[in-house]
């Protein structure tokens, strides 16, 4: 375990910046893509860390950081994303400062005909797309972490790949 | 095998866990079948892109802003403070501090009986000096850094002693060659700004 990691244990919000900066890409990238827009993406990464700093002190150091950050990003998309309330407090803003929010978005980056293509998806082929083709993970550990069956993964699979080609061809 | 059958098992046969004869069946359809084959290489050019998308994106802002404030204080142990005052750990400070002196003193007499060159002598003079001194002030307050911390630092300050001795030693048997020199000085300058960095740290902390 490395010394800064060593320190964000111990209460180092410094240290944790300096984590955070090393991370950062790559947990955005995948909520970017399991989200499919950039707001949802920038709010999901901000969760992440937070709950990565509330859960540090149960890190061991069994598994490699990084492997522990990316499987609890996952499982922090994926809950946050079958949070109904959480998904119709955000559809239905309450107040005139997140009505504001939503009326001047971000601006996305530019984007790859490929990243619209499977930013395009819907949800499910989009979640395992991303997990099994990008993130590397296997049916049965995509099945383990989404609570669907293996068999669903396989089909969502076939579906997002179809609908990718078709539209990445056409 | 229809076009449909190919196109059902297109995914089993992309993953390649049909089983042989299964493939072979698909691979004969796939010579005849100029559609199938064009919808293969289609969905192979797909897969190819998806597995080279970059795997970090940086977000148009910087999210740090929002996250830190969210960041709730880690209530560090309240016994801590008191806990690095306890004997116990004033001692094991005690046995870092002879660890890391009698290194230092160790390596100081090996290279003054060594009959080096006066300026590699010099150089290794005041860096040995300088690691004696910021390890006795890393060593004599033990409240500067936690325990863990510490231990830390000390496999640190282990594995580049381990590489001073091994650089002492290719000198001893080769002295004066100027790469093993420069080797030696690098790694002292290592150790230094090891103990300078665990210094800050511990001052950051307390």
């Amino acid at each position: 375990m490395n010394l800064t990691l060593a320190r964000a244990q111990q209460g180092d919000t410094d240290a944790f910046r300096l984590l955070y900066g090393e991370h950062v890409g790559r947990v955005y990238a995948l909520c970017l893509r399991m989200a499919g827009n950039v707001g949802e993406a920038e709010e999901f990464t901000q969760d992440v860390f937070v709950r990565a700093w509330e859960q540090l002190g149960s890190f061991r150091g069994e598994s490699a950081f990084s492997t522990w950050l990316h499987r609890l990003a996952v499982n922090e998309v994926l809950q946050a994303r079958r949070s109904t309330t959480r998904r119709e407090a955000r559809v239905l803003p309450t107040d005139t400062e997140t009505m504001a929010q939503h009326a001047a978005p971000t601006a996305p980056p530019p984007m790859p005909e490929l990243e619209h293509a499977i930013q395009s998806l819907p949800d499910g082929a989009r979640e395992v797309f991303v997990l099994y083709e990008i993130e590397g993970y296997q049916h049965q550990e995509i099945a383990a972490m989404t609570g669907i069956a293996e068999g669903t993964s396989k089909a969502q699979l076939h579906r997002a790949r179809r609908l990718l080609r078709a539209r990445v061809t056409r | 095998m229809t076009c449909q059958d190919v196109d059902q098992q297109l995914d089993a046969y992309l993953d390649g866990t049909l089983a042989t004869e299964e493939q072979a069946t698909i691979d004969a359809h796939l010579e005849q079948c100029a559609t199938c084959r064009e919808g293969l290489d289609a969905m192979r050019r797909l897969l190819a892109g998806s597995h080279a998308l970059p795997k970090a994106i940086l977000p148009s802002r910087d999210l740090w802003t929002d996250i830190a404030p969210r960041l709730a204080p880690r209530a560090r142990p309240a016994a801590w403070k008191q806990w690095s005052r306890s004997p116990a750990v004033l001692a094991a400070a005690a046995v870092l501090l002879l660890a890391l002196g009698s290194a230092v003193g160790a390596t100081a007499s090996r290279w003054l009986q060594s009959g080096t060159d006066p300026a590699f002598a010099a150089a290794r003079a005041r860096y040995a000096v300088a690691s004696a001194t910021l390890a006795e002030q890393l060593a004599t307050d033990p409240s500067l850094l936690a325990i863990t911390t510490r231990s830390i630092i000390a496999q640190d300050l282990g594995i580049l002693d381990a590489a001073i001795h091994e650089a002492e030693t290719a000198l001893a048997a080769d002295p004066r060659n100027a790469t093993l020199e420069q080797m030696l000085l690098t790694r002292e300058r290592q150790r230094i700004e090891l103990l300078e960095r665990a210094l800050r740290a511990g001052r950051q902390e307390s």
